[in-house]
């Protein structure tokens, strides 16, 4: 993490910005950052699901290889839940959706 | 006694008359319900909590968004391939029949159509009995019998845990394709 120079130093000739006179934070990168940041898909775990079943599920909704849909499986059963997935909010949503159709307990939540 | 095998087409089902009978019963009284629910914006049916799960856990508004887009569909899939069942079952609209022992073959789709409305099944009979899983079942031991409820929860389970190996036979089949 680089250091903040002290008040009043300049970098090379170029003034360093009082913090009381800085310009305001522009909004609008704040929002942009929201905009792009992922969406965790996440996979919760329950009695009912198989274990063969939850494996099947996951290679079929995201395409993953076995190792890791059985991994992920794995991760879900001995922990509660696993994030399955982080991508933009529309994808979440969609497989979010796909996988309650195959009655798995999914969710959505921001990537903090 | 149910039974599943290798065919040169797929994979067997047999399923004796009341054991089809029962299960396309629970397929059609199921389907039935979550039309029922549907149609009338019911959203504390606890049987149909897991058929209809939640979005998010924490962000009301998230969920309440996932749900809205995805709640009809989820009711027209469920209710949709739960009908298929019975009707695979042999138990019509009247929850008649069969009237002999089921024996199909089912091609790799046709198996998948069943994993998924067994899943659906077990999930709402689960819910039904608050189910905790057949090692909780198992830990249990057997229920008293005169306490009525007990009995039904055990007789449940073990119902559940009946399709669970039918569902996993299917698998099995389907992922060996």
């Amino acid at each position: 993490m680089p250091v903040a120079p002290a008040h009043g130093a300049t970098m090379a000739g170029v003034p360093v910005l009082d913090p009381v006179t800085a310009p305001a934070v522009d909004e609008s990168s704040s929002t942009d950052d929201e905009a792009v940041r992922p969406w965790l898909v996440v996979v919760w775990d329950d009695p009912i699901n198989l274990m063969s079943y939850v494996t099947m599920v996951l290679r079929r909704v995201f395409g993953y290889p076995r190792e890791r849909a059985e991994r992920l499986m794995l991760q879900v059963h001995h922990e509660g839940r696993a994030v399955v997935a982080e991508e933009p909010r529309e994808q979440a949503e969609l497989h979010v959706a796909q996988l309650h159709g195959y009655g798995l307990q999914a969710t959505l939540e921001r990537d903090t | 006694m149910a039974g599943l095998e290798a065919d040169a087409d797929g994979i067997r089902l047999r399923l004796e008359v009341t054991e089809a009978r029962v299960l396309g019963s629970l397929a059609r009284g199921l389907a039935g319900r979550i039309e029922r629910a549907a149609a009338s914006d019911v959203t504390d049916d606890v049987v149909l909590e897991p058929l209809l799960p939640a979005g998010s856990r924490g962000d009301a508004a998230v969920d309440a968004e996932l749900r809205g887009l995805v709640r009809d569909d989820l009711v027209s899939l469920r209710s949709g391939r739960l009908l298929d069942l019975a009707d695979l079952l042999g138990v019509d609209e009247g929850g008649a029949g069969p009237d002999a022992d089921l024996d199909r073959v089912l091609d790799p789709d046709g198996a998948m159509r069943v994993v998924e409305a067994l899943n659906d099944l077990r999930l709402a009979l689960a819910a039904t009995v608050g189910y905790a899983g057949a090692s909780a079942e198992h830990r249990d031991g057997p229920p008293d019998p005169d306490d009525a409820e007990a009995v039904r929860r055990s007789e449940t389970g073990r119902l559940i845990d009946a399709l669970a190996w039918l569902q996993g036979g299917l698998i099995e089949f389907i992922e060996d394709d």
